[in-house]
């Protein structure tokens, strides 16, 4: 591809991140599922081993899945530049609708009415993230290595300890385990 | 507003970027260490409207959180800079991947990496019920609103859109709460 067809492809790659970033609620999760849509069936830019290739690579990198998926899949197609605006299509409507809703409607968040919607709304994303826990851990309740490392991380949150360091005690810890039982 | 506001919301945003694996719900409680416990940028309460703010919202969570919070601590110019900065980190890591990639072609360690990373997300994610949990539910009503989210995406095999499902229960208790 040339330098001015690479340009050409950056942009749709902002573009069709955008509008996906746009229509897309509930997380970046919920967006994945549409980007592979359309880079792959719509686009035609991807293959599927290729777009699969790309997600098991978005998930273990710091950063929002769908973030990630974006810079990887905009790299595939346009280089550097395209992971740069596929990447920023992505981020800019959440952050221009967050921005938007900052702007025009803190001021009403202390309103009576807007107190008790959000009392409402913020018991209900409880459930949602315990749903999250769920979901995701239903298939390893069982493993006695997740239950172990996940209680100490547990035990090591409540006390305080900085998120980040527990991630990386967990790791080591996983890491650790299959090296004495590898032994 | 002082420099060192924005420093500091660089700092805080930073970390949160790089513990920020596994799809949104796992960050909520860096957000929560960080934004709630270290610096007192959000109380809990305002905290869980931010988390029920994005997910009515679109984007990643830890995006529309770094926003917000940034707007909060310091105007337009602090909501894109922790923007910036909670996306920093990403953006190191998919670089030094494709430069490695280049070096060797095998994807063995991700899967490894993703499973190692597991037990650490899991319990986050117990941490962001327990810490949100505190905030909003008082009383029997909002205990029965997030048990009633928790079995309708249950028992709906979450055909039920978690947004919608944020906005009704926000109607509901506009309502009755």
């Amino acid at each position: 591809m040339n330098n001015a067809a690479k340009v050409r492809r950056a942009f749709q790659l902002f573009r069709t991140f955008f509008l996906i970033g746009l229509f897309t609620f509930g997380g970046g999760f919920s967006m994945i599922p549409l980007i592979a849509r359309e880079l792959i069936e719509r686009k035609k830019w991807l293959t599927e081993e290729e777009f699969q290739e790309d997600l098991a690579f978005a998930v273990p990198i710091p950063g929002p899945n769908a973030v990630n998926l974006a810079f990887l899949a905009g790299y595939r197609v346009a280089g550097a530049l395209g992971a740069a605006f596929a990447a920023f299509g992505c981020v800019l409507p959440s952050f221009l609708v967050i921005l938007g809703i900052a702007l025009g409607l803190s001021p009403y968040f202390a309103a009576p009415l807007a107190r008790k919607f959000f009392a409402g709304a913020g018991a209900a994303a409880v459930g949602l993230v315990a749903y999250a826990f769920f979901r995701l851990g239903r298939g390893s309740f069982r493993d006695p290595k997740t239950i172990f490392l996940g209680i100490a991380s547990l035990a090591l949150l409540v006390c305080g300890l900085h998120p980040l360091l527990v991630l990386s005690f967990a790791v080591l810890g996983g890491f650790l385990y299959e090296w004495i039982r590898a032994r | 507003m002082s420099g060192s506001v924005l420093v500091e919301l660089f700092g805080a945003f930073v970390r949160i970027g790089l513990g920020a694996f596994g799809g949104g719900m796992p960050a909520i409680q860096l957000l929560s260490h960080e934004v709630v416990a270290v610096h007192h940028w959000l109380s809990p309460a305002e905290m869980a409207e931010v988390v029920a703010l994005a997910e009515m919202t679109p984007g990643p969570i830890a995006v529309n959180a770094a926003t917000f919070t940034g707007y909060r601590v310091a105007g337009v110019a602090g909501a894109a800079l922790a923007t910036f900065s909670v996306l920093l980190p990403a953006f190191f890591f998919l670089s030094l991947f494709l430069i490695l990639r280049r070096l060797s072609r095998s994807n063995a360690w991700a899967r490894k990496l993703t499973s190692a990373l597991q037990p650490g997300i899991l319990a986050l994610i117990a941490a962001a019920v327990w810490s949100l949990g505190r905030a909003t539910i008082h009383g029997w009503i909002s205990g029965l609103f997030a048990a009633a989210s928790f079995f309708i995406l249950l028992w709906g095999k979450e055909k039920v859109h978690p947004a919608l499902l944020i906005l009704l229960f926000g109607l509901l208790g506009m309502a009755i709460l």
